[in-house]
């Protein structure tokens, strides 16, 4: 008969669990390592000035628990969204302790270090932290995007001067408002604990959308998690319309021409590209908008603003390709289901690579008109044609090369884990 | 190769759009790099998925 296990013995067990995602671990040093320490070098001499010091709370503080939360939610999803969590004797306490711990560290123990460290208001560098994870937790589980919003707006006052002052000055004298945002991140926090104790099967929030890899998810039973997720989109009034608007469009099947063939393949990648483009000029568009007009040194002279337009220039040139090749390494588990269908098998491969080239083709053309339309509203005056032309050759460019160095090879790791 | 990629990949079409500010033509060279990558890639990896092993 097996032994019973301990409480520490289970506990050790559920920290490993945290700590073996070797990739995860990489991730997190080469950031500590890269970001994180020359900001904290940075703000470390006395005497610093107040605004010096707080600028540098953004990365390392901001940033640390946008991500944190975004990694700790999925990592739990798959802990809790579970059979064995209902099945194994004691698992909710050890895992809740050592999660509990986690969340406290994040919202406790590394916003009073960071304020004592450079001499900011304690109350408010935490009510920063709660009010940053918190609602990030909440959308990481649940999948909706109120929280992350509510999130990210915490993070991006700290950015502007007004805001920096509001949170973190010790001068500030808004002690009481910071409590009490304080206490609603904790009750919030408690509401998620509970949550994830209670979790079972026939609730929507079982699955989890970010797991690795993301074919099994959070490890559930494939069909049980397609409800789920289905399940889950009724819930999104604007994500079902749109879905349902893409789906009326998908006709019959006429011919054996390419353009044919890969224009019904398209419907087969996650979302429609044109509106994924459009989600991406409004987040990073707003982001460099933002940052031009209100973030610190915005004045055109210094060339930070034309920092805030290059940044989204380096997204008009990655995304495109990387998510052409996501859509096929996504793709490559339902290949053989979809080799059924009555075409050759050079004709499904060809279709189905003009479908991911043509839906690149488009997300490139919504992102880049959103880029020339931000980097004219942020710099009108930089923007010439010359310009345009060469950010234009230059994202072109890069999206005919990104794919080719992510997932378009389908015997890469990403692709094969998709089987089953 | 994909981290590596974007890594590098950002910086230096920075470089390139800074230069091609100044008037130097190294953009192009930077562009016509990334497009020869994916257009040498674009076969090897259609054959690649045209010998998939499906089961």
């Amino acid at each position: 008969m097996a032994k019973p296990t301990n409480f520490t013995t289970q506990l050790g067990a559920v920290v490993l669990t945290y700590v073996t995602h070797y990739w995860v671990m990489a991730g997190i040093a080469a950031w500590l390592l890269i970001a994180v320490a020359p900001q904290i070098f940075a703000a470390a001499p006395d005497n610093l000035a107040f605004n010096k010091a707080a600028r540098s709370v953004s990365v390392v503080l901001g940033m640390t628990l946008l991500f944190g939360s975004i990694l700790v939610a999925p990592q739990v999803k798959a802990q809790f969204g579970h059979p064995r969590a209902a099945l194994t004797p004691n698992f909710a306490g050890p895992h809740l302790l050592v999660l509990a711990a986690v969340v406290a560290g994040f919202t406790l123990f590394l916003p009073f270090v960071t304020a004592i460290a450079v001499d900011l208001a304690p109350l408010g560098t935490i009510a920063l932290a709660f009010a940053v994870t918190a609602p990030m937790l909440f959308t990481a589980h649940t999948n909706r995007l109120l929280g992350g919003l509510i999130s990210l707006g915490a993070f991006y006052t700290t950015l502007s001067t007004w805001g920096m002052n509001w949170w973190l000055s010790p001068a500030g004298g808004h002690e009481f408002i910071h409590v009490a945002i304080i206490l609603m991140g904790v009750a919030l926090v408690a509401v998620w604990l509970y949550r994830l104790a209670h979790l079972r099967e026939e609730m929507d929030d079982y699955q989890s959308f970010m797991m690795w890899p993301q074919s099994r998810k959070a490890g559930t039973e494939v069909s049980e998690q397609r409800r789920a997720v289905a399940a889950s989109l009724r819930r999104q009034p604007l994500i079902a319309w749109l879905t349902d608007e893409r789906l009326k469009q998908i006709g019959g099947f006429h011919g054996h021409r390419l353009l044919a063939v890969a224009r019904l393949l398209k419907f087969g990648f996650q979302h429609q590209a044109f509106v994924q483009g459009l989600w991406t000029v409004i987040w990073f568009g707003g982001m460099t908008l933002f940052l031009s007009r209100f973030a610190f040194d915005n004045n055109k002279a210094s060339g930070a603003t034309f920092g805030a337009s290059t940044f989204y220039l380096q997204v008009a040139l990655g995304f495109p390709g990387m998510l052409c090749g996501e859509w096929l390494a996504r793709r490559r588990p339902r290949t053989s289901a979809e080799m059924l269908l009555p075409l050759s098998r050079v004709e499904y491969i060809d279709g189905l690579l003009a479908a991911a080239i043509g839906s690149a083709a488009t997300f490139w053309c919504v992102v880049n008109f959103g880029l020339a339309v931000v980097t004219y509203a942020a710099v009108g005056d930089q923007l010439t044609l010359p310009s345009l032309a060469t950010m234009l050759l230059l994202t072109g460019s890069g999206a005919i090369g990104t794919p080719a160095s992510h997932c378009v090879h389908p015997f890469g790791r990403h692709s094969s884990s998709g089987s089953q | 190769v994909f981290p590596l990629t974007i890594l590098c990949q950002g910086p230096v079409v920075v470089w390139a759009l800074d230069n091609a500010k100044r008037g130097n033509a190294i953009f192009l060279v930077v562009a016509l790099a990334m497009a020869m990558f994916g257009l040498i890639m674009l076969p090897i990896a259609r054959r690649a998925w045209l010998n998939l092993e499906v089961g």
